[in-house]
């Protein structure tokens, strides 16, 4: 409405500018009917109307103790027209409120109270009489249709207007608050006092967030006479849809504006003016849904509706698929009804459905079919059954959801093995939901070197210092190994204490049992064996001389050699003259070993 | 039917954390000189009557004194069933080290893993999980001990055909040093799983700060469950790694380690 309201702040500039006559203004109510049946709805319009009005304020609403306010909504036309130079501009607001008498007999409305520029205004008070007996309103007598069409001249049978031209454009839904998914039937009605012509839509309301169905939409005027706010008016239903919203919250339809030549009679000739006339928003309150009592097969068809499934045939040759139809038939938003969810079978393919849809409309409530085909191919022989389809719907009338079932089937496949694998086949297994597995009730204890605390399981890491200390120990007996083989003094060196030992032992063991002759023989050959091996010497006949000059050369020490030298020099003297001993055997022995050592 | 696990307000978990210190104190003492596999089965039959925070006290109990993979598979089944989903990822994650090839304890952690409400987004590239999977037929305790054996008789080998000379040493060496290499790689690919360096978050949110201290500056929340790196520890205080590369320091309690040094 911003261009609404720029044009009253224009339009007051400019009559304040042009010292215009001051405001005037009429308030005045009327009612549709003055007989009401009880429980039924009539319409009371104020109009508040006048000459450069700007802003007029909402009149006061009495209390009313007879009547129930069902609803209220409001429109608004302006006319601006320059007659001689002179700017005026015609305002007319209407609030319309859908009343019901509360009881039977006659009923005052109340008069409604404006208060404008320090005036204030009253409506007449309105009687109604309300009956028992359903009045139904009187049907609207049909115009002849204009001989022009639509849009175009005038119809001749429209009333001429006589200086003040009044066109209006209404916009009313039947309700304004409803369930997602119920209908709401928004109509635009354009109302005139004069001729009119060259009309024209210039902007076509939107309808987002619903599934819109036309329920009528005018291809010529059909003028009929009607009485709006009092007032005698020509009126032509413009537009009529069907509105089912599809989300909740608030849905708004948007305006309509409708353009055209406005006959002026002002005198002999008539005048012809431009005129744009638009219709008010109206928003919707939009319920949603229950979700108490919501059908796990609910597929957001709200209304009135019968559910029906019929076969194609109740056998199948050799995989020749079958079609499951399900209809949908009834009043609602038949456009949103989804389709029917079909549990798996197995050994049959159910194919996604292919739908149609047929709309219907019948006194104002859109309806119609939706057909769900459902090709089944058998994938196993056999006898199959299709379970009863469920469908839930929801009620906006009862404000409760109801289900419709369909009947169960049942066909033959014969010859269907082997065309499709039967691993495509649904497993008829229906999953539920998931949850962990189990707890274990058998206790294991794990290998005891897997516990990287234990102690064995720190065993591990003995391995590696271990392997390398075999590592060296078998270089080190590798080499020895090799220098036995190669140096004939190492071979004989390292076998030297082993055999001197061996050769000590003979000699103790000899003197042991008393044979003392032998007893030097063994310690003299061990001695010298001994010396020959630990220097690499060949000592078996050398001479004392000789091994001391030996020895010398290998700069042994000369206290050791002469050591050797006289155990040597003593055991030959023991051996060849027994009774010349310097010592006894044992000493002979220790020396030995002492010389032995040093070497 | 899938249960609700995470039970976020604070009332529950007051009242939860309540019972549970109290039935722990009743159950010290009837604990204290059971065996494991006593203890065990005790664990379970309080799982199986449905109560879980006497059946974490039992598994407790036992995995004191023994390990075992069926212990921190039930505790850990305990701890989801109690909502703790970071508890039971990192008993999870016990166990399955302990068995990489039983099926029930990968196929827990991964469902835990996704009642986490932080998702990760790290997609394995199937070549890497293939080879990864190869690697660790072998599981770490007998990846390590064979590593060991193996080391050590191949340099025995290596040792007998020094001091022998005999060439059938040689080849045993060298088959030996090759399955010591094999051990020794699949031990190392465990490396990054056994790491001491994880841990889980065990709060239900958890929120990140620049700096060992609450006056620090708020970087990230993360929630509970998700699988961190201790890079650093202060008293009080640790900073965690969270996956993607960012890290920030919380509080030492609201972590909770996988594997012990």
């Amino acid at each position: 409405m911003r261009g609404a309201s720029v044009r009253y702040v224009l339009s007051v500039l400019s009559v304040l500018f042009l010292c215009a006559a001051a405001a005037e203004l009429t308030f005045s109510a009327d009612a549709d009917r003055t007989t009401v049946g009880l429980g039924e709805q009539f319409q009371l319009t104020v109009t508040v109307e006048g000459t450069n009005i700007g802003g007029a304020p909402r009149p006061q609403v009495p209390t009313m103790t007879d009547f129930d306010q069902l609803g209220s909504t409001s429109s608004q036309s302006t006319n601006i027209s320059f007659v001689n130079g002179r700017m005026t501009q015609q305002n007319n607001i209407s609030f319309i409120y859908f009343l019901s008498p509360k009881r039977v007999g006659s009923l005052t409305v109340p008069p409604f109270k404006l208060n404008f520029k320090g005036t204030t205004y009253e409506t007449q008070p309105i009687t109604i009489t309300a009956t028992k007996e359903s009045q139904a309103p009187p049907p609207a007598r049909q115009q002849p249709q204009s001989p022009f069409g639509f849009p175009g001249l005038p119809g001749r049978s429209q009333p001429r207007s006589s200086g003040r031209a009044n066109v209006l454009l209404t916009a009313t839904a039947d309700r304004t608050s409803v369930y997602q998914g119920e209908q709401v039937t928004a109509t635009f009605v354009l109302y005139t006092q004069a001729q009119i012509g060259d009309l024209g839509i210039k902007d076509m309301p939107g309808f987002t967030g619903t599934w819109t169905e036309q329920l009528f939409d005018a291809k010529q005027l059909n003028w009929r006479n009607t009485t709006y706010n009092g007032q005698r008016y020509s009126a032509a239903t413009l537009k009529q849809v069907a509105l089912f919203p599809t989300q909740s919250g608030q849905v708004k339809v948007d305006k309509m504006t409708v353009s055209g030549q406005v006959v002026i009679d002002d005198g002999w000739f008539g005048s012809a003016q431009p005129f744009e006339v638009s219709s008010d928003p109206i928003t919707i309150n939009v319920k949603p849904l229950p979700e108490a009592g919501k059908p796990a097969d609910f597929t957001g068809g709200v209304g009135d509706f019968k559910v029906t499934a019929a076969m194609s045939g109740d056998s199948s040759i050799g995989g020749e698929p079958l079609t499951l139809t399900v209809k949908v038939a009834g009043t609602g938003n038949i456009g949103l009804v989804g389709e029917p969810q079909l549990v798996p079978i197995s050994g049959v393919k159910v194919l996604s459905p292919e739908t149609k849809q047929t709309t219907r409309t019948s006194d104002g409530r859109v309806g119609g079919e939706r057909t769900f085909n459902y090709p089944l191919i058998p994938t196993a022989d056999g006898k199959f059954v299709i379970p009863e389809i469920e469908m839930g719907f929801f009620n906006p009338r009862t404000g409760s959801y109801y289900t419709q079932t369909t009947p169960r089937f049942e066909f033959v496949a014969t010859g269907a093995t082997g065309r499709t694998p039967l691993a495509e086949a649904g497993t008829g297994v229906k999953t539920l939901g998931t949850d962990i597995v189990h707890i274990k009730p058998g206790f294991g204890l794990v290998a005891p070197f897997a516990n990287r605390h234990s102690p064995v399981g720190k065993l591990v890491w003995f391995f590696y210092p271990a392997g390398i200390v075999v590592l060296g120990v078998g270089l080190l007996m590798g080499r020895h190994r090799r220098r036995l083989e190669q140096d004939r003094g190492y071979a004989r060196r390292s076998r030297s204490s082993r055999l001197v030992k061996k050769g000590l032992a003979e000699a103790t063991h000899l003197l042991a049992q008393g044979n003392e002759r032998e007893f030097y023989a063994a310690l003299n050959r061990a001695v010298v064996r001994y010396v020959g091996d630990r220097f690499n010497l060949e000592t078996s006949g050398m001479t004392g001389d000789q091994i001391q000059s030996e020895l010398s050369r290998l700069s042994v020490a000369p206290d050791t050699i002469s050591n050797l030298l006289d155990l040597i020099a003593s055991c030959d003297a023991a051996r060849f003259s027994p009774g010349m001993a310097r010592c006894t055997p044992r000493e002979t022995l220790e020396k030995a070993r002492m010389v032995l050592e040093k070497l | 039917m899938r249960r609700r696990v995470a039970q976020w307000s604070s009332g529950p978990v007051v009242k939860g954390l309540a019972i549970f210190t109290f039935a722990s104190c009743i159950l010290q003492f009837a604990v204290a000189s059971a065996s494991p596999a006593d203890l065990f089965n005790r664990g379970n039959a309080a799982y199986e009557a449905g109560n879980y925070q006497q059946a974490v006290v039992l598994y407790d109990s036992a995995i004191s004194g023994a390990t075992s993979a069926e212990l921190f598979f039930n505790r850990g089944n305990a701890y989801f069933k109690l909502g703790e989903v970071g508890r039971a990822i990192a008993d999870y994650n016990r166990a399955f080290v302990l068995k990489p090839h039983d099926k029930d304890i990968s196929y827990n952690l991964a469902y835990a893993r996704q009642y986490r409400p932080d998702k990760s987004l790290t997609i394995d590239n199937p070549l890497v999980r293939m080879f990864t999977a190869f690697l660790r037929i072998l599981d770490v305790a007998t990846a390590r001990l064979l590593a060991g054996l193996f080391f050590f008789l191949a340099l025995g080998s290596l040792a007998l055909l020094l001091i022998r000379g005999e060439r059938l040493f040689g080849w045993t060496a060298i088959v030996l040093g090759v399955l010591f290499l094999c051990c020794f790689i699949s031990a190392a690919s465990w490396g990054e799983v056994t790491s001491a360096a994880r841990a889980v978050v065990v709060q239900p949110e958890l929120t990140l700060r620049s700096g060992p201290g609450p006056d620090y500056k708020e970087i990230a929340v993360v929630h509970d469950g998700l699988e961190v790196l201790v890079r650093e520890e202060r008293p009080g205080y640790v900073l965690i790694q969270i996956p993607g590369g960012d890290g920030g320091w919380v509080e030492s309690s609201s972590v909770e380690r996988i594997f012990t040094r």
